[in-house]
């Protein structure tokens, strides 16, 4: 056990100096040097601050793939302006910090592992449910809208106006479609607007819209445009029509966690706690 | 018993608030629930103010009197279930008594969106029917607004009418715009904007387009609505198990043995804890329903 000791000091040691030593190249390299170097004039303040120290070991060491499906949730997060200027490293940083701190409050709390683990992951799981939350709610509410939003762009494009003028028309709609369209032609200024759709598109790890963004561009190049939008509403309509009577069927199984922690284990638990109550109380008196 | 004098005071005390109470319109009922002067007023509300929600929800109640009905309901219930219950689970039900008002209050103002969309596929053939027959934007807006009114109370009769006549009196596309951007429902904002179109093109030459996209709107509101009500049968049980449970403990406390363990300190926690869940659960399996299609 002694070895252990001199194994978490060097340990210790080694981040310490990882972390404060500054080595040359300064400048980040690499696929994740984008995030890593924040834009001209920003200042991480408050959390992102705080935790920036981590954010060099979080980019090194967390799967690509894992750091991919933390970016799409950001980015419908955002959409519903939740955890706005939060960028994939930063948010994987907090969920370490918070995992670590969640394993020593157990095991000061415990003094047991396996209790102090629980804490860890329960940490560690927290603020990805509350932001995979959100972004969950907002994703399935864009997807709800996308069909009429299609509609409505087939309609103007019907009456004889150009694609890009009926997304600038359609983009004023009061709906979550009309407000990521009115961004997209924001975030298009001096570009070309169906391949800034297509990277929005891309970064958001939707494949309704990613297919969308995909035909939107071959209609584009196209002669006759009215009818092959025109088709596009159709398909899109009826893929909507098809998935809602799946996605009703499957709500019985995505509730079975919530019903089984909010009634049948309560349920249980105050049978057991009425009936058991007598009975423990006898067995403590003899 | 002494107690139930201060509970049968605060009963006293709202009724007669509740009475004397200058309203603007007396009406003696909840008829008037959705009123073109409603619609009106809802859209110079701010959406997260209690007043709003009032409006929106059809209850014909001032903020404060809805204020004074939730304590007044958190403290009756909290004493009468003290009688039966006493303890934790009694504040327990006082408090879930407080919350239930407001919660209800936050659903039923969503839930007029929710009702739009449910009588929006009729409206739509309806509007796109009498756009083909001819008839003028306003004109048709106006007898299908009435037409459903004619069913039942409805939340899209109001905004019908008053957009008609808001359109007989000033710009329609302005008014067409107005409709999109006080709607609860996305699908009228866009029914809305599917009309702009129309309006702009001059009318005649779009009748064709309008009724293609309206039967394809149509059909997308209808595979939703059939979709929602699908999901919505997942919570019959979320509604039965706390029946069930309370007749259970009804059945239980009839033991001399049960009903002391149900003032004992622990189980009292026990049960306090899992009504909150029950009632919190409720509203979040609720809410899973609605955002799942």
């Amino acid at each position: 056990m002694t070895a252990l000791i001199y194994l978490t000091g060097i340990a210790v040691f080694a981040l310490v100096i990882y972390l404060t030593l500054e080595l040359a190249p300064a400048a980040p390299t690499g696929r994740l040097s984008e995030i890593l170097t924040p834009a001209d004039g920003v200042v991480l303040t408050g959390w992102r601050k705080s935790l920036s120290p981590l954010d060099k070991p979080v980019s090194k060491w967390t799967p690509v793939g894992f750091l991919r499906k933390t970016h799409a949730d950001l980015y419908w997060a955002h959409i519903g302006e939740r955890w706005n200027d939060w960028n994939e490293v930063q948010f994987t940083s907090l969920r370490v910090a918070l995992a670590v701190a969640g394993f020593g409050l157990g095991m000061v709390a415990t003094a047991e592992p396996v209790f102090a683990l629980v804490g860890g992951l329960v940490g560690f799981q927290y603020p990805a449910m509350s932001m995979g939350g959100v972004a969950r709610r907002y994703r399935r509410q864009f997807i709800a809208q996308l069909p009429e939003y299609v509609q409505l762009v087939s309609a103007q494009m019907s009456a004889n106006v150009s694609m890009e003028e009926a997304l600038r028309r359609t983009s004023q709609a009061q709906s979550l479609v009309g407000k990521w369209m009115r961004w997209v032609l924001q975030m298009a200024q001096g570009r070309d607007l169906i391949e800034q759709m297509q990277r929005e598109a891309q970064e958001s790890h939707l494949p309704e819209l990613i297919g969308m963004s995909v035909q939107l561009e071959f209609i584009r190049r196209g002669t006759a445009q009215q009818e092959l939008m025109g088709q596009l509403a159709t398909s899109i309509a009826a893929d909507y029509i098809g998935s809602a009577e799946q996605r009703a069927e499957k709500v019985g199984a995505e509730l079975v966690i919530p019903m089984v922690i909010f009634y049948f284990l309560p349920f249980l638990v105050t049978l057991l706690a009425v009936i058991g109550w007598p009975i423990f109380q006898n067995l403590g008196a003899m | 018993m002494t107690i139930l004098i201060p509970v049968v005071g605060i009963l006293c005390t709202t009724l007669f608030l509740l009475l004397w109470n200058p309203k603007q319109i007396k009406t003696g009922r909840l008829a008037a629930l959705y009123t073109v002067d409603s619609a009106r007023s809802l859209s110079s509300l701010d959406p997260k103010s209690l007043e709003y929600k009032l409006l929106a929800s059809g209850l014909n109640l001032k903020p404060i009197t809805f204020r004074l009905l939730r304590i007044a309901s958190g403290v009756c219930g909290m004493v009468i279930a003290w009688l039966f219950l006493p303890g934790l689970p009694a504040i327990v039900i006082g408090g879930i008594l407080f919350y239930v008002p407001g919660a209800w209050l936050d659903d039923r103002v969503k839930s007029r969106g929710r009702n739009i969309d449910q009588l929006l596929p009729i409206a739509i053939g309806r509007t796109a029917a009498g756009l083909l027959a001819g008839g003028s934007v306003p004109d048709v807006l106006q007898q299908v607004g009435e037409s459903l009114e004619l069913e039942k109370t409805n939340p899209l009769t109001p905004e019908f009418v008053l957009t008609a006549s808001e359109m007989r009196i000033k710009d329609r596309l302005e008014a067409l715009r107005s409709l999109a951007s006080r709607s609860p429902s996305v699908s009228l904002s866009n029914l809305a904007q599917l009309l702009e179109g129309y309006t702009e093109s001059g009318g005649r030459a779009y009748t064709g387009i309008l009724m293609d996209i309206s039967s394809r709107v149509q059909q997308i509101l209808i595979a939703r609505n059939r979709a929602q009500a699908k999901a919505g049968d997942s919570l019959v049980s979320a509604k039965v198990l706390p029946v069930v449970l309370i007749f259970i403990l009804i059945y239980l406390s009839q033991d001399p043995m049960v009903r002391s363990s149900l003032i004992a300190l622990p189980v009292q926690i026990v049960i306090g804890v899992t009504m909150a869940a029950m009632v919190g659960g409720y509203f979040i399996i609720r809410s899973m329903i609605m955002e799942a299609v």
